[in-house]
């Protein structure tokens, strides 16, 4: 990679950008008329870790002796916007995940079955990034489907463990 | 002169209030991933329309949290560049502001650097947040096009252009009857629709809803017609030559209007109500409203603008599928409005 291009990857990694929660919505909407529901689901899922891990990277923060992985991604996800999140151990390098006022189950209203998917991508980047072993999650439970909570578990990949 | 308004929610349609407040951070990476994704799934001008239509929303989003208003467009340019650093996508300075258009330029577009600085305007999320942004600072319609600003596309110029207002109240005048097409022609309905209600007409087809507006512009009512058919086709069948129709849909067009967008809707028939005399607003095919957002959302929708009409000494008729509504909320729906039947009722 030339000196130019990485100064402008540099740029690129460092951008933020805002976007409001209710077009979590139309991403579902369009993504499940384009594709079907089941592409949609995995398409949020890749979209929101490279996302998480992208952020994950620009804050350039690291699991360290003195802050556990399940701690680091409490905190770091209040910056995120997405919700709040309480993370436990629960052994096997599996971690529970709590949502509170998960901002794309609200977005997305009534839903039949689990729908945080970019929030399940979001949060497997950000732990992949954070620990640099590769996290997968899924959503057992989810307020868009009549929850109180949603919960998430994040596993190690077959491969990583 | 930039006015500072108290928040409005944009979707005043529905949904909890948080959330119409609430933002969530992407990386600028996230632009070409989901460009990448669009593209594969329908290619490359599937994915540049539905940029384009994402950037509107979180600029007037961005907008709606602010509570701002501008009244002009030397206001716009001097307020764009000061919230858009807060966007994160880059920065920006206003080369030109001119009649009727705003010329920005980007000196580091995230979207272009995401997306390897293509020599060719591929910055459809920009494009599409400048333009939410405008036209929700002025509340007129803005089309906003992407040209280079430098030889080597390493800066981009966005020309924010105001378009006409396609909501301007008329009374429409009368077609020669042998010109009027048989619709319009048909449109004898023997009912007197009472100022400041709202009626709702069941039926599977749409042209009872269609017979009843045309009537009462006949009668020289100023209409909203606001509708899944495209205008065109509204236009001849019906005989509405100046009538403003407003189109439910995703497309770019100065008089489409995406479904899911209920509070613009909204602050557009809002809009309407205000400056029209004697005015009708007609919604055909409430069930699609309810498709693309929610029953809490459409139902929600439905009573403010029904306070709209009562308040502006309105008409609103809205048409409606029976079939396609549960009886619940088809009774919910039932209880904000007075029925309206062909041949009387």
């Amino acid at each position: 990679m030339g000196a130019a291009r990485e100064i402008e990857e540099a740029g690129v990694q460092a951008a933020f950008f805002i976007m409001p929660v209710q077009i979590l919505k139309s991403l579902h909407d369009e993504f499940r008329s384009l594709a079907g529901a089941d592409a949609a689901r995995a398409i949020l899922f890749r979209i929101g870790f490279s996302s998480g891990e992208a952020v994950t990277r620009k804050i350039n923060i690291e699991v360290d002796s003195g802050l556990t992985l399940p701690e680091t991604l409490t905190s770091l996800w209040i910056e995120m916007g997405l919700g709040r999140i309480i993370v436990t151990e629960t052994g096997n390098g599996r971690l529970h995940v709590e949502c509170d006022g998960s901002t794309e189950a609200i977005a997305l209203g009534r839903m039949e079955t689990p729908s945080c998917d970019l929030t399940c991508g979001y949060l497997a980047g950000t732990a992949s990034a954070l620990s640099g072993e590769r996290y997968h999650c899924v959503e057992t439970q989810c307020v868009s489907a009549g929850a109180e909570l949603c919960l998430f578990d994040l596993v190690l990949r077959p491969d990583e463990e | 002169m930039v006015e500072q308004l108290p928040v409005v929610e944009e979707e005043e349609g529905g949904g909890e209030d948080a959330l119409q407040m609430a933002f969530f951070i992407m990386p600028g990476h996230a632009l070409k991933s989901l460009r990448d994704e669009l593209e594969i799934q329908g290619g490359d001008a599937l994915a540049n329309d539905m940029l384009y239509r994402y950037g509107i929303r979180c600029g007037e989003g961005m907008i709606a949290k602010m509570g701002m208003k501008c009244d002009t467009l030397e206001d716009i340019a001097s307020t764009i560049p000061a919230l858009w650093a807060g966007v994160g996508l880059g920065r920006i300075t206003v080369d030109e502001v001119t009649g009727d258009s705003i010329k920005v330029r980007f000196h580091e577009s995230v979207e272009s650097l995401a997306l390897g600085k293509p020599k060719e305007p591929k910055c459809h999320f920009t494009r599409g947040y400048l333009n939410g942004m405008a036209a929700s600072l002025s509340g007129k319609e803005f089309n906003t096009e992407e040209i280079k600003g430098s030889e080597d596309w390493a800066q981009q110029v966005f020309i924010l252009k105001r378009t006409a207002d396609v909501l301007t109240p008329v009374v429409e005048k009368p077609m020669p009857k042998a010109d009027a097409a048989p619709a319009a022609v048909a449109a004898a309905a023997k009912v007197t629709l009472e100022r400041g209600m709202s009626y709702l007409v069941e039926n599977e087809d749409p042209t009872d809803a269609y017979r009843f507006f045309v009537d009462e512009i006949a009668r020289g009512s100023q209409g909203l017609c606001i509708t899944r058919d495209f205008p065109n086709k509204v236009r001849k069948v019906y005989g509405l030559a100046q009538t403003p129709v407003l189109w439910l849909s995703n497309a770019e067009a100065e008089y489409a209007v995406e479904p899911v967008q209920l509070g613009k809707l909204y602050h557009k028939i809002e809009d309407f109500l205000k400056k029209a005399e004697s005015p009708i607003v007609m919604i055909t095919g409430l069930e699609y409203l309810i498709v693309q957002n929610n029953f809490h959302s459409a139902l929600k929708f439905l009573q403010l603008v029904r306070d709209q009409i009562s308040i502006h000494d309105s008409i609103l008729i809205a048409s409606i599928s029976p079939s396609t509504m549960g009886d619940k909320d088809l009774k919910l729906i039932e209880r904000e409005m007075s029925p309206l039947q062909a041949g009387g009722g």
